[in-house]
């Protein structure tokens, strides 16, 4: 008598009881020892398998991911080219308005009265204007990090 | 009311919905974190390891093309990224949790209750000695009650692969549980 192979036992483990196409198998289990046992000791595997125990997820695990999702979420906004645009704009307006002040403050001695600004002064507030869109636009990403 | 998978992610999608995320996460957090524990009987890890799942999933969502197929997507993430984990381990590193199982058959005969014990944790030994691949097959399969195809689209195996691998480790692990269970089954 041919036992039954490994594939068939488990073909048969997967579907029983409702398997209905291996007639002759179940009818082979009824007579032979050695497979039944077999047949069995995948039973209690599988049984024993199921039963295997896996921890709980911890308490609030669903809401500190969220709140992680959302956080990541409002970073990607802030590194988005749209928002580049806005942080070069804000950039650049603020040099705009400093650099203003200070020319101002060039043409209009009179607030600063004992101070004389020499016209390299000029070619100094271009190099801090340059400086300045730089510091800005590194504090407003830094923001978005 | 239950609104299904697909709703949740076209609502997160349009919306950057919190609520419609947190009840992904609710939904999948037992799936994903099982997964990860699996791979590395180590509850830190396996919590760490989930949450990095999660936001890998949100942070890639709109490239999802089956969204009813969430489930596999995130347990395919969840099986590399906990097999990362798993690689990245110190080496001495506890790699089991030493927490006894609880014993579900009340009134049971103390010896029965023993050997179910033994048993028990033979199968984990055994399990935890595995093919992580194998492992996550079986995992999967009982578990998760996933199909043959399921599996595969969800490990990126072939099915014949999985078929083939279910098969051997099923085989393996009841060759070394053999001895106890025929205990079990002549008394």
């Amino acid at each position: 008598m041919n036992h039954l192979t490994t594939e068939q036992l488990l073909t048969l483990i997967d579907s029983y009881p409702t398997n209905t196409h291996y007639p002759m198998a179940i009818e082979h289990l009824r007579q032979c020892n050695d497979c039944l046992m077999k047949f069995r000791s995948f039973q209690i595997l599988r049984a024993d398998f199921k039963s295997m125990e896996i921890p709980e997820v911890p308490p609030g695990f669903a809401t500190r991911v969220s709140a992680k999702v959302r956080e990541r979420e409002t970073l990607r906004m802030f590194s988005k080219p749209a928002f580049r645009i806005f942080r070069w704009t804000v950039a650049c307006s603020i040099v705009i308005t400093v650099s203003l002040l200070i020319f101002t403050l060039y043409e209009n001695p009179i607030t600063v009265p004992h101070i004389q600004i020499p016209a390299a002064g000029y070619y100094l507030t271009f190099a801090i204007c340059l400086a300045l869109i730089f510091v800005v636009d590194k504090s407003l990403s830094s923001l978005s990090k | 009311m239950h609104v299904d998978d697909t709703s949740l992610i076209g609502e997160y999608l349009a919306k950057k919905s919190s609520s419609a995320c947190f009840a992904l996460v609710s939904r999948h957090q037992q799936s994903v974190f099982g997964m990860c524990y699996k791979i590395l009987r180590n509850r830190e890890e396996a919590e760490e390891a989930a949450q990095d799942v999660f936001i890998k999933c949100f942070d890639s969502l709109e490239k999802l093309r089956k969204p009813e197929k969430i489930k596999s997507w995130l347990l395919s993430i969840a099986y590399r990224t906990a097999i990362d984990y798993y690689r990245r381990r110190k080496p001495a590193m506890a790699d089991v949790d030493l927490v006894p199982e609880p014993i579900s058959s009340e009134g049971e005969n103390p010896i029965k209750k023993l050997e179910k014990i033994q048993s028990k944790s033979l199968l984990q030994e055994v399990f935890d000695r595995m093919d992580k691949l194998d492992a996550s097959i079986l995992n999967l399969f009982y578990l998760e009650d996933m199909s043959v195809k399921e599996i595969a689209e969800t490990l990126n195996q072939s099915e014949s692969n999985i078929k083939i691998r279910l098969m051997r480790s099923r085989d393996y692990l009841r060759m070394k549980m053999e001895p106890i269970y025929l205990k079990e089954l002549k008394v």
